[in-house]
This record gives structure tokens, sequence and C-alpha cells, in this order.
């Protein structure tokens, strides 16, 4: 009724430069605001608990920093900088020639270019490990021959080389899609003109083109560096201990918690500078666009050499990152199912559970995600930005990082005799719970660019109309959200069956999902049947990239 | 009661945006009388758009208050009535059509509370008064510019508001739809008795629609009055160009300065007529059927005036003659 009023609100004078007096109306809880409130607590509780608990006392810190922390750090960089470079180095020509060469073969290359992405890291590591054995009986001639202090320096060589080539050859279609898009978009009439300018095609390459897409390669290059962080099967099975294995080791090994945590927070600084560092060499482009759909650039038709070098060049990274594994997971699951058919029923109620988990997750989070992306927009002032930005933060944590904040959390509340508590520890919802901190930032990207394009007035149309928020929210919002809102649980559906690290420290007795189970068949070096759930992987990886695809977003780092 | 209080009105009204230094309303007072059309015209960023929210209640003022029939609505302090309480339509400039819906079902979003038999009859009514009859099952994409327009306009009236705010409601469409659609409109409007507040920049608009306009610039009310008054008595420069060019002409007795349309310049070739100032012709420029003078003033050699004038075609640039203003008595400069 008019008249009647919510509240009563109090309210502040402040006096600006120019003296006018203004009035600023301070922030007041409304349920919307408590709600997204309790929502980014929830996200950054986990998160914010590695950091506080890093002050504690730690009777293995002083050892660890004096014995392997050097190594882990080491091993990170070297890692981070081969892979991203390496990349780079093979995503961006290939990215240029697709867009700007015809030839043979150009038009399937363009968009296979990106499968690899389908194979994750530690899936790929499997069939690259086991290929890196045909490097023994080198490495036996050069023991035999040149002692054994060259054969370790060999062997690591070729370890790392291998891991680093490995991880690039899958990770570099992120930087392929980033530059692809702006080679193809924003490029387009500038390319041309220098054309016209007179410069060759070359020139062209390293005067315009390149420049031109840094912002997308930046973003690019640091979706391959937070995945190299993350990653924690591959450098497992190549002994190469990163940040992340060490902290494996140093809880669930040395059983340190708080040295576990140092390390955890570690990576979250390391984290904090890249994204920094991105922001800033990225300017203003906002998101990674994946899109051909533009018009086409007149491309330069190659003949002869040229066009089948072209061709090689972009197979290369398609025959490493995807034919070569792709190939072998199929032969290996071939040979296993002829043996052991039986094979799939017998672990099948575990791997049932995380399924199942994993769709009921990727059920309840879009719908969170998008009730908390309307409930931002309520109120746009920066308070909610901020929250906004924050509710995001765990997609650019690595998943140890938030498994062993979440079992911080659920540990403390334990001891703090919080009801009900005992009976969630190690079920179900603990797990669930952190997936949402991860992969929070996926629905809500898929929400608010949906929202974005329903636009304010149609909300305020519904609201004129004598329907308030929630009657808005459910009958306009929620209905034209649906096709954005299937494709986010899509992705996430894949994402979760693909998490590895997160899931390993946290999963409850019997349960499995696909990538516990081809793990620890991997560890024990059944690979053969480890590639039957592998396949399924990467066959989930390959739908979620045509969902992207369709989509044409992907969650950026930084909002 | 004798009096009745205006359906909606503005005390003193301020809002700020925090990104901005000055304030987009500045203590701003307005009434909006019941049964009349107001129209609000000014600039883009002239505080007119952040009006029509302040009343719908999209926007929450800093100060002042906005009231609804004589009830308080929105003080000062954040507490403003949600707008789905307030019982006004909204017509957006892009007509913000619900897209899942059909047309049936955008009409039917606002009358809820109707049984579901009063509320077909309403929108039969509707869709015949906004000429949509047979086009019931279409949605949004399927339906013309002209149609979408009048589809928004017939579900903001289907409830019955007791105020319709207009934000722009033509300027997505092409010029002679654009006519066409405010002539229909007017008609709608009159026809109900309905009490509006347009919003527009285009002068035409408030010209065609309007009872009253209401001049808006950087946040505050510079000149309100009728159509005709406001062409015809521009308050200052700003106020004149809100309705096409105008010239300043100072009056050579009292030193006003007045505001003169160039269709009022009257070409007087005699120097000797008592009536009227010394010009020199700059330039002359055919236009179909009128010619576009531009003379310099003798008294003010800095200033230009822009005349239009019916036959021109023996006027020549550095011709001299006298230029005089019609209008009202009052307004007849004369020089002596």
């Amino acid at each position: 009724m008019p008249g009647v009023f919510p509240a009563e609100a109090d309210s502040d004078l402040l006096e600006d430069a120019s003296g006018i007096k203004r009035k600023f109306r301070r922030w007041r809880p409304d349920r919307w605001g408590t709600f997204s409130f309790f929502v980014v607590s929830a996200i950054c509780l986990p998160i914010a608990a590695v950091l506080i608990q890093v002050g504690q006392e730690s009777e293995s810190w002083d050892n660890l920093v004096k014995t392997v922390l050097g190594g882990y750090l080491l091993n990170t960089l070297i890692l981070v900088v081969g892979v991203a470079l390496v990349a780079c180095l093979v995503a961006v020509p290939s990215a240029w020639l697709v867009t700007c060469f015809e030839f043979p073969g150009r038009r399937i290359l363009s968009w296979a270019l990106v499968l690899p992405l389908a194979f994750p890291t530690y899936v790929a590591a499997f069939v690259f490990y086991q290929g890196s054995e045909s490097a023994i009986p080198f490495l036996i001639w050069v023991r035999n021959n040149w002692g054994i202090e060259t054969f370790l320096t060999f062997e690591s060589i070729i370890r790392y080389g291998i891991l680093i080539v490995m991880m690039a050859a899958v990770l570099y279609p992120y930087i392929y899609l980033a530059c692809r898009s702006s080679f193809a978009q924003q490029g387009r009439t500038l390319l041309e003109a220098a054309r016209v300018l007179g410069d060759s095609p070359r020139q062209v390459f390293f005067r315009v083109g390149l420049p031109m897409a840094r912002p997308g390669m930046v973003a690019g290059v640091a979706l391959v560096i937070m995945e190299v962080i993350n990653d924690y099967g591959a450098v497992h099975f190549f002994g190469v201990p990163t940040l992340t294995e060490g902290m494996f080791r140093t809880w669930f090994g040395m059983g340190d918690k708080v040295a576990a945590l140092r390390l955890a927070s570690i990576v979250m600084v390391s984290i904090a500078i890249l994204l920094a560092v991105e922001q800033l060499m990225r300017g203003r482009a906002q998101y990674v666009e994946i899109d051909d759909s533009s018009a086409p650039l007149a491309r330069v038709r190659l003949s002869g050499f040229r066009s089948w070098l072209a061709a090689f060049v972009c197979l290369l990274p398609l025959a490493i990152g995807f034919l070569y594994p792709f190939g072998k997971m199929v032969r290996w699951a071939w040979l296993h199912l002829a043996s052991d058919a039986g094979f799939l029923f017998s672990s099948g109620e575990a791997i049932a559970r995380g399924t199942g988990l994993a769709a009921a997750t990727a059920i309840f989070m879009p719908l969170l995600a998008a009730v908390f992306a309307y409930a931002v927009r309520q109120r746009e002032n920066q308070r909610h930005k901020l929250m906004d930005r924050l509710a995001g933060l765990g997609y650019a944590t690595p998943g140890a990082v938030i498994a062993v904040g979440v079992l911080v959390v659920f540990g403390t509340f334990d001891r703090w005799d919080v009801p009900f508590i005992p009976l969630l520890s190690g079920s179900l919802l603990v797990i669930g719970f952190a997936y949402v901190v991860r992969f929070f930032a996926i629905p809500l990207q898929f929400s608010r660019a949906g929202m974005e394009r329903i636009g304010k007035p149609v909300e305020e149309a519904s609201r004129l109309l004598g329907h308030g928020p929630l009657a808005t929210f459910l009958r306009v919002d929620l209905p034209l959200l649906k096709g954005p809102l299937i494709a986010a649980g899509m992705l996430l559906f894949v994402d979760i069956l693909k998490e590895l690290p997160l899931t390993l420290i946290l999963r409850p007795a019997n349960f499995e999902t696909l990538a516990t189970t081809a793990f620890s068949l991997a560890k024990e070096s059944r690979l053969q049947a480890c590639a039957v759930p592998s396949l399924m992987i990467v066959l989930a990886g390959a739908i979620g990239l045509l969902v992207m695809n369709r989509w044409m977003v992907k969650p950026s780092l930084n909002d | 009661m004798t009096e009745t209080a205006p359906l909606l009105s503005f005390r003193e009204v301020t809002r700020c945006f925090a990104q901005q230094q000055c304030p987009a309303v500045d203590s701003l007072s307005l009434s909006v009388e019941q049964g009349e059309i107001l129209a609000l015209i000014g600039e883009s960023g002239s505080g007119k758009t952040t009006l029509l929210r302040l009343a719908a209640g999209l926007e929450v003022p800093d100060g002042g208050e906005v009231l609804l029939e004589g009830e308080v609505v929105a003080d000062g302090n954040g507490n403003s009535v949600p707008p789905e309480k307030r019982r006004l339509g909204l017509m957006f400039q892009d007509g913000a059509l619900f897209p899942h819906l059909s047309a049936w079902k955008n009409i039917a979003y606002g009358l809820r509370s109707l049984e579901s038999k009063a509320q077909k009859a309403r929108i039969s009514e509707i869709l015949e008064m906004v000429d949509l009859t047979g086009k019931e099952k279409r949605f949004a994409h399927e339906l013309s510019g002209g149609e979408r327009q009048r589809l928004a306009l017939g579900r903001a009236l289907a409830p019955k508001p007791r105020l319709l705010l207009l934000d722009e409601p033509f300027s997505h469409l092409d010029p002679s739809l654009r006519r066409k659609l405010r002539e229909e409109i007017r008609s709608i409007l009159t026809q109900l008795g309905q009490t509006a507040l347009l919003v527009t920049h285009d002068p035409e608009d408030a010209l065609a629609v309007a009872s009253r306009v209401a001049i808006l610039d950087r946040g505050r009310m510079v000149q309100t009055g009728l159509p005709s008054e406001v062409y015809q008595s521009p308050a200052s420069r700003y106020c004149a160009e809100r309705f096409g060019p105008a010239n300043s002409v100072t009056d050579a007795v009292t030193g006003e300065v007045k505001w003169m349309r160039p269709e009022d310049a009257r070409w007087i070739s005699c120097e000797v007529a008592d009536e009227g100032y010394m010009t020199t012709v700059a330039s002359v420029r055919p236009m179909g059927n009128l010619y576009e003078v531009i003379v310099i003033p003798d008294d003010e050699p800095e200033n230009r005036w822009l005349c239009f004038f019916k036959s021109g075609d023996m006027i020549k640039p550095g011709d001299r003659g006298k230029v005089a203003w019609r209008g009202k008595t009052d307004r007849v400069a004369w020089k002596t």
C-alpha cells in the first residue's frame, strides 16, 4: 500500500569537494542482499580458511623449506614457463594460418584444433608416460657409454620435455581460440587495410595481427598457466613434484596440515600475481570469445610446398594433442573390453554415485547461480560488484587448495560442535559443496550473460505490471534463462566428471568419478583398463566443447 | 474533499548518481494533474528519464518527496514504495515486451488479479483498442515495429493504471511510422482520458501529443506551459532550441533579449521603413518551398539570424535591407 514503508533506514549526509551536500544511502541488507551475502561467504570461507590457518605452528615447515620447497617452486616455474611458451609457439601460428590463409584441410583443422581440450592433462599423461618408455633403450645406451651422471641428466630432460610438450599439446587450444577470434573479428578490416598499405602477409602478422591479438592471448596464457598449476595427475605420474603435488605429499604423506596450507597459500599468492599481471596486460578485453561466425577474411590462397607446410604446422599440434592419445586410448580400450567386458560393471555402483552427484550438482548449481546473479542485479552498487567477483573466486583457485580449505572448515565446525556437522563430514554434501565453490563462476557467467541479454527494461516492465522481484524472477528471468542454464549445467557436468585433485581429497568411501577411476587404474599400471573411463571423459569433454562453442562464452578468470 | 491533490507531484526531488558530479535531478518540483498529458523535454542527460523512473519507483530519490494522489510514495531517506505497488503503467523505448510470451500473454501478465473471465474480456478489449485483434498468438519478434509498440501500450494500459509513463516511445521507429503511431496513441489516450507523463527529445512528439510541456535542463525545470506557448515564447536559448532554430533579438528600446523563430522573420527591402532591424544578407539557400537566408544585424555584428522567407529569389548575399519580426503585439520589436 502506498505510504507503507519498509524498515526505517538511516542515511548520512556527506559533503563532497564542491561543497554540495549529497545524501548517500547506507547499504541496507534486504532479502536479496542477505542471500547473496550468504552465498559469497560460503564460497569464500574455504579459501579464507587456508589463509587464516597459515600462522599456526608447523613441525615440518622449516625442514620442508630447507629440503623440498625449492624443488616444488622450481618445478612449478619450469612447467609454467615451458608449457606457456610451447603452447604459444603452437597456438599463435596455427590460429594465424587458419584465419588468414587457404590451404588443404583448413576448414576441418580450424575447428579440430580445439579438440585436444577434451583431454584432461592427467588422461593425456597416461598415454605419454607409456610412450616415453620407448626412450628406455636409448637411456640404457647412454648409461652404458657415458655413465650414470649423464644418464640421470638425460632422463630428467626427457621426462620434463615430454611432460611440457604433452601439457602444451592439450592446453594450447585456450590460446588458439583467443587468437583465432581476435584475428578473425577485430582484426579483419585492419588486417586488410595493412595489406592495402603494402605490408606483406608476414609483416602484417608481426605489425598488426600479433599486437592486436595480445589481450586475448594473455587471457589464454593465463588459463593455460592456471591449468598447469591446478594439475595433480600428470605431474604425479611423471614424478615432477610441483606445489600442488607438494600439498598432497605434505598433508596426506607427512600429515602436516599447516605446512600444506602454507604451500596452498603460496599457490594462491602466485595465482593472484598471475591474475594481476593478466589484468594489466589484457587491458580492456573482457572475455575470451569463441566465435568464428563473423564474415570470413579474404584469405590468401597458398599453393604447392607452402600450402603443405601450413597444413603440417596445423596438423602437428592436433596429432600430438588429440590424434595420438585418442588412437592409443581407443586401442587400449578395445583390447581391454575384448578380454574383460565385465569390468565396466564391477565398479559400476561407485561410478554411478560419482556421476549421480555430478549430475545433481550440475542441476542445482545453475539455479543457485541464477538466483545469485539476479540478487546481485537488484542493486548495482560497488559492494555488490565485489561480491559478484568474490563468488567466482573458486574458478581461479586450484582444486586441491579448495579441497584443503573445505577440510579445514568442516574440521573446525566439528571441533566447535556445530550441530549436524559430524553427520556431514565425509558425506556427499561436503564434496558437493566443494564443487560449488570450485565451479560457481561457470553458471554465474552464463546467468549473467543471459540476464544481460534479457535487459533491465523487461524486468522493470514486469515490476510495473504488479509483480514483485521474486515473481519477476520466476515468471520472466527463469524462463528466458532456460537455454544458458542448461548449457551451464552440461558444462558443469563435464567439468565435475573430469575434476581430479579436489575429488581425490574429498571423496567419501565407495565413491568414484570417472576421473578417480581412471587415475587409480593408471596408478596400478592397468593402462588398458584405465582407457575405458578415460575415453568416456574425453567424449564428455568433446560434448562440453560443443556446448561451449554453441554458447560462445567461457568464464574468464577475472570477473 | 473540495480540492483534489495532483495525481503525481515531485517536491524538491533530488537524485545523484555516484559516478557523476552534478545531480541528475536537482531539487525539482513538478505536478501532473488528473487527465493531462505532460511531456518532459530536454537534451539527453537533462534528467527527464531519471524523473520518469523516479515516478515509477525504479529510482529512489536522494532528497525531496514523490507523491501519488497526495500520498508520499518516496522520501529522501531511501524509503520508496516498490514499482509493483504503485499502480502505474510504463511504456518503454523499445517496448520491453516479454520475448517468451505471446501477445495475449504479454497483456495478461499485468492482469493476474482478475478472474479468468474478466481477464479474457479485458484482453480482447485491449487488443481491439490497439488494433491487434487476430495477432494475439504472435510473439514479439513476429510483430512489426509499430505493432510491438502498440502491444507495449496495450500491455501498460490493461491494468488501468492511474498514470501512464511513456519513455521515448517512438524513438526506435522510422519517421512515417512514428507520425502514424503518435496519432494513434494520442487518440487512445484522449479517448480514455488517461493521465500520462511522456519523456521525449523530439519536439514534434510533445507538440502533437501533450497538453502541457515541461522543459528540463541539467536536472532543473526551466519552463512549463502549453505547447504553443512554450514554442512561441521560449524562456531562454535552451528552451527555444528544443523546438528547432531560434534567433536572439535584442529589443532596441528595452534591451530585453527575445527568441524569434526563423519563419517569423519578414524581409523589407526598403531601407527607410520605420519597422525592423537593419541587416546585411550573408547567404541565401533555396530549400524547395522557402529560402533559408542568414543575415547579420547591424546592431550586433557578431550575431547571425536565420530567417525563412517564402519568396527570396531576388535577395542576394551582400544585399542590405530590414528584417522585422512578426508575433504577438508585445513581442514585435519596433525600432525608432
